[in-house]
Protein backbone atom coordinates (compact mmCIF):
# COMPACT_ATOMS: atom_id res chain seq x y z
CA UNK A 1 0.00 0.00 0.00
CA UNK A 2 1.72 3.31 -0.99
CA UNK A 3 0.53 6.87 -0.07
CA UNK A 4 1.34 9.86 -2.27
CA UNK A 5 2.02 13.21 -1.17
CA UNK A 6 2.19 16.43 -3.22
CA UNK A 7 5.23 18.67 -2.54
CA UNK A 8 5.47 22.49 -3.89
CA UNK A 9 9.37 21.92 -4.05
CA UNK A 10 11.46 19.42 -6.11
CA UNK A 11 12.98 16.64 -4.03
CA UNK A 12 16.60 17.87 -5.13
CA UNK A 13 15.27 21.73 -3.17
CA UNK A 14 14.55 19.48 0.22
CA UNK A 15 17.81 17.63 0.04
CA UNK A 16 21.69 19.82 -0.01
CA UNK A 17 24.73 18.37 -1.67
CA UNK A 18 25.75 18.42 1.69
CA UNK A 19 23.13 16.14 3.16
CA UNK A 20 24.13 13.28 0.56
CA UNK A 21 27.55 13.74 0.14
CA UNK A 22 28.07 13.39 4.17
CA UNK A 23 26.86 9.56 3.77
CA UNK A 24 29.15 8.56 0.61
CA UNK A 25 31.95 6.35 2.39
CA UNK A 26 33.27 4.33 -0.42
CA UNK A 27 35.79 3.38 2.51
CA UNK A 28 32.92 1.97 4.04
CA UNK A 29 31.36 -0.02 1.81
CA UNK A 30 34.71 -1.78 0.83
CA UNK A 31 35.32 -2.30 4.53
CA UNK A 32 31.80 -4.08 4.95
CA UNK A 33 32.17 -6.21 1.85
CA UNK A 34 35.57 -7.72 2.77
CA UNK A 35 34.05 -8.03 6.02
CA UNK A 36 31.60 -10.28 4.19
CA UNK A 37 33.05 -11.77 1.81
CA UNK A 38 36.91 -12.70 3.65
CA UNK A 39 37.87 -14.90 6.46
CA UNK A 40 39.48 -13.35 9.65
CA UNK A 41 43.15 -13.22 8.26
CA UNK A 42 44.44 -14.55 11.28
CA UNK A 43 43.79 -17.94 12.79
CA UNK A 44 42.47 -17.36 16.28
CA UNK A 45 45.26 -19.83 17.73
CA UNK A 46 47.75 -17.22 15.91
CA UNK A 47 46.82 -13.79 17.61
CA UNK A 48 48.22 -13.24 20.69
CA UNK A 49 45.35 -12.09 22.57
CA UNK A 50 42.22 -14.41 21.14
CA UNK A 51 44.83 -17.40 22.37
CA UNK A 52 45.31 -16.33 25.53
CA UNK A 53 42.11 -15.44 25.85
CA UNK A 54 41.15 -19.04 24.72
CA UNK A 55 43.68 -20.11 27.24
CA UNK A 56 41.85 -18.74 30.21
CA UNK A 57 38.60 -19.58 29.59
CA UNK A 58 39.83 -23.67 29.35
CA UNK A 59 41.76 -22.58 32.68
CA UNK A 60 38.56 -21.77 34.37
CA UNK A 61 36.11 -24.33 32.39
CA UNK A 62 38.95 -26.93 34.17
CA UNK A 63 38.66 -25.47 37.41
CA UNK A 64 35.11 -25.69 37.24
CA UNK A 65 35.06 -28.90 36.19
CA UNK A 66 37.48 -29.93 39.00
CA UNK A 67 35.30 -27.60 41.79
CA UNK A 68 32.10 -29.79 40.58
CA UNK A 69 33.62 -33.29 40.54
CA UNK A 70 35.44 -32.50 44.19
CA UNK A 71 32.04 -31.44 45.43
CA UNK A 72 30.22 -34.47 44.09
CA UNK A 73 32.93 -37.05 45.73
CA UNK A 74 32.27 -35.29 49.01
CA UNK A 75 28.56 -35.05 48.70
CA UNK A 76 28.94 -39.58 47.99
CA UNK A 77 30.97 -39.77 50.77
CA UNK A 78 28.48 -37.48 53.50
CA UNK A 79 25.59 -39.73 51.84
CA UNK A 80 27.18 -43.30 52.52
CA UNK A 81 28.96 -43.08 55.75
CA UNK A 82 27.79 -46.69 56.65
CA UNK A 83 29.59 -48.00 53.25
CA UNK A 84 32.48 -46.19 54.95
CA UNK A 85 31.83 -48.25 58.29
CA UNK A 86 31.53 -51.92 56.94
CA UNK A 87 34.76 -51.31 54.90
CA UNK B 1 24.39 11.44 -29.81
CA UNK B 2 23.43 7.68 -29.59
CA UNK B 3 26.86 7.05 -30.68
CA UNK B 4 28.28 8.92 -27.41
CA UNK B 5 25.34 6.78 -25.34
CA UNK B 6 26.47 3.66 -26.62
CA UNK B 7 30.45 4.97 -26.03
CA UNK B 8 29.40 5.83 -22.19
CA UNK B 9 27.55 2.25 -22.02
CA UNK B 10 30.46 0.28 -23.27
CA UNK B 11 32.98 2.41 -21.21
CA UNK B 12 30.56 1.61 -18.06
CA UNK B 13 30.35 -1.97 -18.96
CA UNK B 14 34.47 -1.99 -18.63
CA UNK B 15 34.08 -0.21 -15.28
CA UNK B 16 31.69 -3.08 -14.34
CA UNK B 17 34.11 -5.52 -15.65
CA UNK B 18 37.26 -4.43 -14.03
CA UNK B 19 35.41 -4.20 -10.30
CA UNK B 20 34.21 -7.70 -10.96
CA UNK B 21 38.32 -8.84 -10.55
CA UNK B 22 38.89 -5.96 -8.13
CA UNK B 23 35.68 -4.14 -5.51
CA UNK B 24 38.42 -1.67 -5.48
CA UNK B 25 37.32 -0.55 -9.16
CA UNK B 26 33.86 -0.57 -8.18
CA UNK B 27 34.33 3.27 -7.11
CA UNK B 28 33.89 5.49 -10.25
CA UNK B 29 30.10 3.44 -10.43
CA UNK B 30 29.55 4.26 -6.91
CA UNK B 31 30.94 8.30 -7.48
CA UNK B 32 28.38 7.98 -10.48
CA UNK B 33 25.62 6.93 -8.91
CA UNK B 34 25.17 7.45 -5.29
CA UNK B 35 23.51 10.90 -5.92
CA UNK B 36 20.58 9.61 -8.14
CA UNK B 37 20.05 6.19 -5.94
CA UNK B 38 19.88 8.34 -2.91
CA UNK B 39 17.13 10.83 -4.25
CA UNK B 40 15.36 8.25 -5.60
CA UNK B 41 14.69 6.73 -2.06
CA UNK B 42 14.71 9.73 -0.06
CA UNK B 43 11.36 9.69 -2.47
CA UNK B 44 10.25 7.20 -0.84
CA UNK B 45 11.19 6.94 2.73
CA UNK B 46 11.53 11.03 3.38
CA UNK B 47 14.28 10.71 5.86
CA UNK B 48 17.93 11.47 5.57
CA UNK B 49 19.00 8.50 7.50
CA UNK B 50 17.34 6.02 6.85
CA UNK B 51 17.68 6.39 2.67
CA UNK B 52 21.51 6.56 3.86
CA UNK B 53 21.28 3.40 5.07
CA UNK B 54 19.47 2.00 2.57
CA UNK B 55 21.71 3.66 0.04
CA UNK B 56 24.36 1.72 1.52
CA UNK B 57 22.76 -1.53 1.58
CA UNK B 58 21.94 -1.20 -1.96
CA UNK B 59 25.74 -0.66 -3.06
CA UNK B 60 26.40 -3.17 -0.98
CA UNK B 61 23.84 -6.01 -2.54
CA UNK B 62 25.51 -4.86 -5.92
CA UNK B 63 29.10 -5.22 -5.00
CA UNK B 64 28.43 -8.51 -3.51
CA UNK B 65 25.95 -9.69 -6.77
CA UNK B 66 28.56 -8.01 -9.29
CA UNK B 67 29.34 -11.03 -10.44
CA UNK B 68 25.98 -12.42 -11.41
CA UNK B 69 25.46 -8.91 -13.33
CA UNK B 70 25.43 -9.24 -16.91
CA UNK B 71 25.63 -6.22 -19.55
CA UNK B 72 22.62 -6.61 -21.63
CA UNK B 73 22.66 -2.88 -22.99
CA UNK B 74 21.14 -1.23 -20.41
CA UNK B 75 23.19 1.54 -18.19
CA UNK B 76 24.01 -0.08 -14.82
CA UNK B 77 21.43 2.53 -13.33
CA UNK B 78 18.71 -0.06 -13.70
CA UNK B 79 20.20 -2.72 -12.19
CA UNK B 80 20.50 -0.54 -8.92
CA UNK B 81 17.46 1.19 -9.46
CA UNK B 82 15.85 -2.71 -9.39
CA UNK B 83 17.71 -3.23 -6.23
CA UNK B 84 16.42 0.48 -4.76
CA UNK B 85 13.07 -0.73 -5.29
CA UNK B 86 13.01 -4.13 -3.65
CA UNK B 87 15.35 -2.74 -0.27
CA UNK B 88 12.97 0.23 -0.13
CA UNK B 89 9.63 -2.53 -0.66
CA UNK B 90 11.66 -5.36 1.87
CA UNK B 91 11.91 -2.31 4.27
CA UNK B 92 8.37 -1.28 4.52
CA UNK B 93 6.92 -4.57 4.62
CA UNK B 94 9.20 -5.73 7.33
CA UNK B 95 8.03 -1.86 9.22
CA UNK B 96 4.59 -2.59 7.90
CA UNK B 97 4.32 0.67 7.18
CA UNK B 98 2.44 2.55 4.54
CA UNK B 99 5.16 3.63 1.67
CA UNK B 100 4.85 7.37 1.47
CA UNK B 101 5.78 8.75 -2.16
CA UNK B 102 6.77 12.43 -2.41
CA UNK B 103 5.81 14.31 -5.71
CA UNK B 104 6.44 17.20 -7.40
CA UNK B 105 3.61 19.31 -8.51
CA UNK B 106 5.00 19.11 -11.49
CA UNK B 107 5.45 15.02 -12.16
CA UNK B 108 1.70 15.27 -10.83
CA UNK B 109 0.33 17.42 -13.46
CA UNK B 110 2.35 14.86 -15.90
CA UNK B 111 0.58 12.44 -15.14
CA UNK B 112 -2.75 14.50 -14.47
CA UNK B 113 -1.92 15.35 -18.30
CA UNK B 114 -1.68 12.18 -19.27
CA UNK B 115 -5.16 10.74 -18.60
CA UNK B 116 -6.63 13.79 -19.23
CA UNK B 117 -7.50 14.97 -15.76
CA UNK B 118 -7.74 19.21 -14.97
CA UNK B 119 -4.83 19.91 -12.65
CA UNK B 120 -7.31 21.98 -10.43
CA UNK B 121 -7.32 21.09 -6.67
CA UNK B 122 -10.23 18.20 -6.95
CA UNK B 123 -9.23 16.56 -9.55
CA UNK B 124 -5.48 16.35 -8.02
CA UNK B 125 -7.73 15.24 -4.81
CA UNK B 126 -9.26 12.52 -7.12
CA UNK B 127 -5.93 10.97 -8.53
CA UNK B 128 -4.52 11.10 -5.23
CA UNK B 129 -7.27 8.76 -3.78
CA UNK B 130 -7.22 6.65 -7.41
CA UNK B 131 -3.32 6.27 -6.63
CA UNK B 132 -3.71 4.95 -3.20
CA UNK B 133 -5.69 2.25 -4.29
CA UNK B 134 -3.13 0.92 -6.48
CA UNK B 135 -0.98 -2.23 -5.84
CA UNK B 136 2.28 -2.26 -5.44
CA UNK B 137 3.11 -2.99 -8.73
CA UNK B 138 0.96 -0.66 -10.78
CA UNK B 139 2.26 1.88 -8.91
CA UNK B 140 5.85 1.05 -9.42
CA UNK B 141 4.94 1.25 -13.12
CA UNK B 142 3.53 5.05 -12.67
CA UNK B 143 6.60 6.07 -10.95
CA UNK B 144 9.53 4.87 -12.89
CA UNK B 145 7.39 6.23 -15.73
CA UNK B 146 6.20 9.68 -15.28
CA UNK B 147 8.68 10.69 -11.81
CA UNK B 148 11.44 9.02 -12.65
CA UNK B 149 10.91 9.82 -16.70
CA UNK B 150 12.39 6.14 -17.66
CA UNK B 151 11.67 4.98 -20.98
CA UNK B 152 9.73 1.36 -21.26
CA UNK B 153 12.67 -0.04 -22.55
CA UNK B 154 14.45 1.04 -18.64
CA UNK B 155 11.01 -0.18 -17.00
CA UNK B 156 11.49 -3.39 -18.21
CA UNK B 157 14.66 -4.10 -17.03
CA UNK B 158 14.19 -2.53 -14.19
CA UNK B 159 10.76 -4.82 -13.58
CA UNK B 160 12.29 -7.93 -14.94
CA UNK B 161 10.13 -7.65 -18.03
CA UNK B 162 9.89 -6.60 -21.37
CA UNK B 163 9.57 -3.20 -22.83
CA UNK B 164 6.10 -4.22 -25.12
CA UNK B 165 5.08 -5.65 -21.53
CA UNK B 166 5.94 -2.38 -19.92
CA UNK B 167 3.84 -0.38 -21.60
CA UNK B 168 0.62 -2.52 -22.22
CA UNK B 169 0.73 -2.85 -18.17
CA UNK B 170 1.25 1.10 -17.80
CA UNK B 171 -1.30 2.02 -19.90
CA UNK B 172 -3.83 -0.49 -18.40
CA UNK B 173 -3.24 1.38 -15.05
CA UNK B 174 -3.89 4.54 -16.40
CA UNK B 175 -6.85 3.34 -17.69
CA UNK B 176 -7.40 1.80 -14.19
CA UNK B 177 -7.23 5.13 -12.84
CA UNK B 178 -9.69 7.20 -15.42
CA UNK B 179 -12.13 4.90 -14.31
CA UNK B 180 -11.34 5.31 -10.46
CA UNK B 181 -11.37 8.62 -10.87
CA UNK B 182 -14.99 9.16 -12.98
CA UNK B 183 -16.64 6.27 -10.06
CA UNK B 184 -15.47 8.70 -7.70
CA UNK B 185 -16.48 11.99 -9.35
CA UNK B 186 -19.93 10.44 -10.09
CA UNK B 187 -20.23 9.22 -6.91
CA UNK B 188 -19.62 12.72 -5.25
CA UNK B 189 -21.88 14.53 -8.00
Amino acid sequence: MREYKIHKAPVEEQLTDQDINQHKDFGKLTANYDRITKPPTKPLYKDPKAFLGLVLILIIVYLLMMAEAEEQQQNNTNTNPTEQVQE
Amino acid sequence: MESGKSSRLKEEAQQIEAAKSNPERFAPLYDKYYKPIFIFIFKRVSDKELTADITSKVFLKALLNLDKYKFQGFPFSSWLYRIAVNEVNMHYRKAKKVVEVRITEHNFNLLADEIEEQPDESSQQLLLEAMNELTLEQSQLVELRFFEKYSFKEIGEILEITEANAKVRLYRVLDKLKKSITLKRSKTQ
